[in-house]
């Protein structure tokens, strides 16, 4: 598989993660669904601080606050209360335009059942963002940087369910975010094209220095995380720094 | 009350959820339904109100006029067979005076019969009584022109009859069967001001008119069941020694085939309009039940795993078609009858009936529900085949992904550069390429039936324009009493304000081909003529032959007849020749049947000299009244009529129908493209609200995405434009055909202005509707998208 990350077009932002400084700055914030007797608590008041340049699994069972912290911070969703500073921006504060700005200029997404546009070729769905942005890899480099160079030109039904979510990893990818939001990448996958989408995350994170927040279920992922976050019932049960990280071939299933 | 079955609650909800389309359709629905209602029951009105009229009142079957016969003649007549009763009367034109009237009136006196009661074309006493014998200045005055003057009991004006002069007194206003269109002849419209219809006492008439004792009209009944043409070929025969002019039937007469001709639009528009409706009804409701059934097939799974048949599966769609047609239908009911009641009070301003009421039968409410199901139903029919189709376990499933890919124009490499958002318009509409050919003709025939609605505007104008600016250029037309030799140019030339003057002369003959024949006015004008020059469709002058007529297209084809041809003349009046003439050529033109002549030639043919009938004026127009005063004086000047009456008559007509008919289509037209295109987009929306949704999480704005939906719209509608002109043109073409009479031929003048106002319509209404789908974009929900499977 290629892991050589094209450079950037023109010298903006560092390639290199500036690392210490502070992505994400999460506090306090809840999310309530509904009112009244009907009100259901997905978060109920989370601190947290992620570095820039980390890989960070976010692990806990289903309903435990983890998905809606990572819609938070994506901007496809709002607090109810508290404050999620994305660098200097509050996105709590952020109105719906600036919210689609800083989705457009800012973040990436992978989602568990690849969200391609059917009517699209691989390039053509990578295009999809390289036209939105200034500094981006051409559509050709992005999907080589997931290894379907040869695989360009077919269309989402032609291809299988690992192709199809490297081609959404390469389209996260082509405009070199500055996050990458993936929520249950490999959840869709066997264990073998998993590692394969898992290796091509690990090596943007690697190479481009993209922040990196991955939701799963499968707790073996944690062993690749600069950082593990675990929920359980709207709360953050602990945090981990792992100081030994492993390759994602060494994920077992 | 028995309580709903949980699948019609799931209908009802269903609907209720998908309620903007559900109307959309219904509208469509609406229109059919309005349209087929107003022309079918104000036509039902019209032809029961004239039915029971003429039953009543007894109108006559055939007509004759002549210039004198002695009353004892009558019982010849009467003798005849085929003829079941003859009534004798006298008629003659009047020039009147009526106070506050500057421009001069024209009217035509008829004798009252003795019995009313029993009489042919009887009269319907509206106000105050009949005349008293013993007073033969009273009269009674026709409805519509008592109304444009203000006349009642004791109102009294002058009259100018055979160059006496005569103050005549209202004591009754009526209306009459033979009169329901009044309209004073060489007209093209009514003007009940300027010409009007009254009744004297018949010995009054006589005194007057010199005919004591003697008659100079009669009416027929004929015998049901014997020819017709057998039988006004012997009144001919009987009447030749006294000046007959042509018994007609009542095809021929001028009332009744203008209603004939009001009928025939009548039909042709509920023939073809309300079918346009449903076509694209059926079209919509084929699509939005297919989208459903898409949207449920694990519904559709659950239901026949259930042990739903296949049929109770498809008629619970079905229904949802038939409910849709419900709605249409009540809605459709409610405003057709609202339209039928505005179009014959419309009517009620032109046709004089003594009770016009708006009726809507049973049979048509019933024939507009049978259509709307059918056509509602055919397009459900389609669409739940698939439902047949489907088995429990693959309706469970979810459906197999769409394959797309390129199409023709892409390996051309035609679509370089529309970029990704581009190719998925493109694809989309290649992806479903019968639901988006649909759309097209759906738009296509929005915009073809408005443009062929409103070109009846063009038609109207190219007809002002050559029949009032190019033909009749003059001024004034003068009719005189009898024949007058050429000297007549000269004393008409020394009037006040005169400026030119051209003669002309007509004349009532019978044209025959072989067993074809036609009754005719042969207009005898001067080859150079200026002022009333012959035009032709195109708007060419027409130089009249030497010898030989010149046939109007519609004529011509009566005849069989084509130029080079020869056609047998009778001449109904005068020295009655008859002759050989040859048809030198036939001209398209707007009046039906139309036969030309040069003066001189008529006049060598009739064997009468030099002479005219009436002339053409061009005047000083601020000459006008010292000229009019002038001609009162003149005796032997029959009629004077101002051209300029006509015109402004004729754009009222214009205004005053047409435009209030013009909105009804461009309303109707915009709710079919408006129908049309909301269902798309919604289609579209609903189909594509995944990948919409997934574009506004890639960091694609609101309007970015909208555009999107958009897009595909105006696209198919762009494809739609084109073709809905070529269907206006041919649909014009058709209805132009359709509408033509023998009194009229409507010309073909098609504007771009017209098609450009219909395009702006068709296509305002299509992008309106789509933005109000193109709002939803906003409420795309953008977490569930992360979540689910499409």
């Amino acid at each position: 598989m290629t892991t050589t990350i094209p450079a950037p077009q023109t010298s903006g932002e560092p390639a290199e993660p500036a690392r210490g400084r502070i992505a994400f700055r999460v506090r306090g914030i809840t999310k309530v669904y509904g009112t009244g007797t009907a009100a259901v608590h997905a978060l109920r008041g989370i601190d947290l601080e992620l570095p820039e340049g980390e890989f960070v699994v976010l692990l806990g069972p289903s309903g435990s606050g983890k998905s809606t912290l990572l819609n938070i911070m994506g901007g496809l969703d709002r607090a109810t209360a508290g404050s999620l500073h994305f660098r200097e921006q509050d996105l709590t504060k952020s109105s719906e335009r600036e919210l689609t700005v800083y989705r457009r200029k800012h973040v990436g997404f992978v989602f568990q059942f690849y969200n391609l546009i059917p009517s699209l070729t691989a390039r053509e769905n990578v295009s999809l963002v390289t036209e939105l942005v200034d500094n981006v890899m051409t559509p050709d480099e992005a999907l080589k940087l997931v290894g379907l160079g040869d695989r360009m030109s077919h269309f989402p039904a032609e291809l299988s369910g690992g192709e199809q979510q490297r081609v959404a990893v390469a389209r996260a990818v082509a405009k070199r975010p500055d996050v990458l939001l993936c929520d249950e990448p490999t959840g869709a996958l066997d264990s073998v094209t998993g590692i394969r989408v898992l290796e091509a995350l690990a090596s943007v994170n690697r190479q481009l220095g993209t922040t990196t927040v991955v939701i799963t279920h499968n707790a073996s992922i944690a062993v690749m995380a600069h950082r593990v976050v675990r929920f359980a019932d709207g709360r953050i049960a602990s945090v981990e720094v792992n100081s030994d990280r492993r390759p994602a071939s060494e994920v077992r299933w | 009350m028995k309580a709903l079955s949980s699948l019609d609650m799931k209908l009802l909800r269903d609907m209720w959820r998908r309620r903007g389309q559900v109307l959309a359709i219904a509208l469509v629905i609406t229109s059919a339904v309005a349209t087929l209602i107003m022309a079918l029951g104000a036509l039902e009105s019209l032809s029961s109100a004239r039915a029971a009229y003429y039953e009543r009142y007894r109108f006559a079957d055939a007509f004759v006029s002549l210039k004198r016969a002695p009353d004892t003649f009558a019982t010849r007549l009467r003798a005849l067979p085929g003829v079941v009763r003859a009534e004798v009367r006298v008629t003659t034109f009047a020039t009147l005076d009526i106070s506050g009237m500057k421009d001069p009136v024209r009217g035509l006196a008829i004798s009252l019969p003795t019995d009313n009661a029993a009489a042919l074309n009887a009269l319907v006493l509206r106000t105050g009584r009949f005349p008293d014998p013993a007073r033969p200045d009273e009269i009674i005055v026709h409805e519509a022109f008592a109304n444009a003057h203000g006349f009642s009991p004791g109102s009294t004006f002058a009259a100018n009859i055979n160059g006496r002069r005569l103050t005549l007194t209202v004591v009754g206003i009526a209306l009459s069967p033979e009169f329901i269109y009044v309209i004073a002849p060489g007209e093209i419209v009514p003007d009940d001001a300027r010409y009007g219809v009254f009744w004297m006492d018949r010995k009054a008439l006589s005194a007057v008119t010199d005919t004591q004792g003697a008659f100079n009209d009669v009416l027929f009944r004929l015998s049901p069941g014997v020819s017709e043409r057998d039988t006004l070929a012997s009144i001919d025969t009987l009447l030749e020694p006294y000046g007959g002019t042509g018994a007609y039937g009542r095809s021929q007469h001028m009332s009744h085939s203008f209603l004939d001709s009001e009928f025939g639009q009548l039909s042709t528009m509920a023939g073809v309009i309300p079918e346009i409706f449903l076509l694209v009804a059926s079209f919509l409701v084929y699509s939005v039940i297919a989208r459903q059934i898409e949207t449920q097939r694990e519904e559709i799974g659950i239901l026949k795993a259930f042990g739903y048949s296949d049929a109770a599966v498809a008629w619970h769609y079905i229904k949802m078609a038939l409910l849709t047609a419900m709605i249409g239908l009540t809605l459709g009911w409610a405003s057709g009858y609202w339209l039928a009641g505005l179009i014959t009070d419309l009517y009620r301003l032109y046709f004089r009936f003594p009770n016009l009421e708006l009726s809507v039968s049973l049979a048509v409410l019933a024939l507009s529900a049978l259509v709307a199901m059918a056509a509602t139903g055919a397009g459900a029919l389609m669409a739940v085949v698939r439902v047949m189709k489907l088995s429990p376990a693959v309706a469970m499933a979810p459906p197999v992904p769409a394959v797309y890919g390129e199409g023709p124009l892409e390996r051309l490499g035609l679509l370089k550069g529309i970029g990704s958002t581009g190719f998925m318009i493109v694809r989309h509409i290649t992806r479903f390429p019968l639901r988006s050919t649909m759309t097209v003709t759906g738009i296509a025939l929005s915009l073809g039936l408005l443009i062929s609605t409103t070109q009846f505007f063009d038609s109207v104008r190219v007809m002002i324009d050559t029949f009032f600016f190019r033909a009749q250029r003059q001024d004034v037309s003068v009719t005189f009493t009898e024949l007058r030799n050429e000297n007549v140019r000269i004393d008409l030339a020394r009037l006040p304000g005169v400026i030119s003057v051209e003669l002309r002369r007509g004349m009532t003959a019978r044209l025959t081909n072989a067993t074809r024949g036609e009754r005719v006015y042969i207009q005898g004008i001067d080859r150079n003529a200026r002022l009333s020059q012959q035009v032709d469709i195109d708007g060419r002058a027409i130089v009249l032959p030497r010898e030989g007529l010149v046939l109007s297209r519609r004529l011509a084809d009566k005849l069989a007849v084509k130029a080079g041809d020869t056609v047998d003349l009778r001449q109904l009046e005068g020295r009655r020749r008859t002759a050989s003439v040859p048809v030198a050529f036939v001209i398209d033109e707007y009046v039906g049947l139309a036969a030309y002549m040069d003066r001189s030639a008529l006049n060598r043919l009739a064997g009468d000299g030099p002479v005219a009938a009436s002339a053409a004026l061009k005047i000083d127009p601020l000459r006008e009244r010292e000229l009019f005063h002038a001609v009162r004086d003149i005796p032997g000047i029959f009629t004077i009529s101002l051209q300029r009456h006509a015109y402004t008559k004729f754009r009222e007509l214009v205004d005053q129908n047409i435009m209030t008919m013009v909105w009804f289509y461009c309303g109707f037209a915009a709710i079919i493209a408006f129908g049309v295109a909301y269902n798309a987009s919604r289609i579209t929306l609903s189909e594509r609200s995944h990948e919409l949704a997934t574009l506004r999480v890639l960091g694609y704005h609101r309007t970015e995405v909208a555009r999107i939906l958009v897009g595909e719209l105006v696209l198919l509608t762009i494809l739609g434009l084109p073709l809905g002109v070529l269907a206006g043109y041919g649909l014009s073409l058709y209805m132009i055909e359709r509408f033509t009479t023998d009194l009229f031929q409507m010309p073909f003048g098609l504007t771009a202005a017209t098609v450009g106002q219909a395009i702006l319509v068709v296509g305002g209404a299509a992008l309106v509707s789509c933005l109000m789908v193109a709002r939803n974009v906003a409420g795309l929900d953008l977490v569930r998208v992360l979540k689910t499977r499409e």
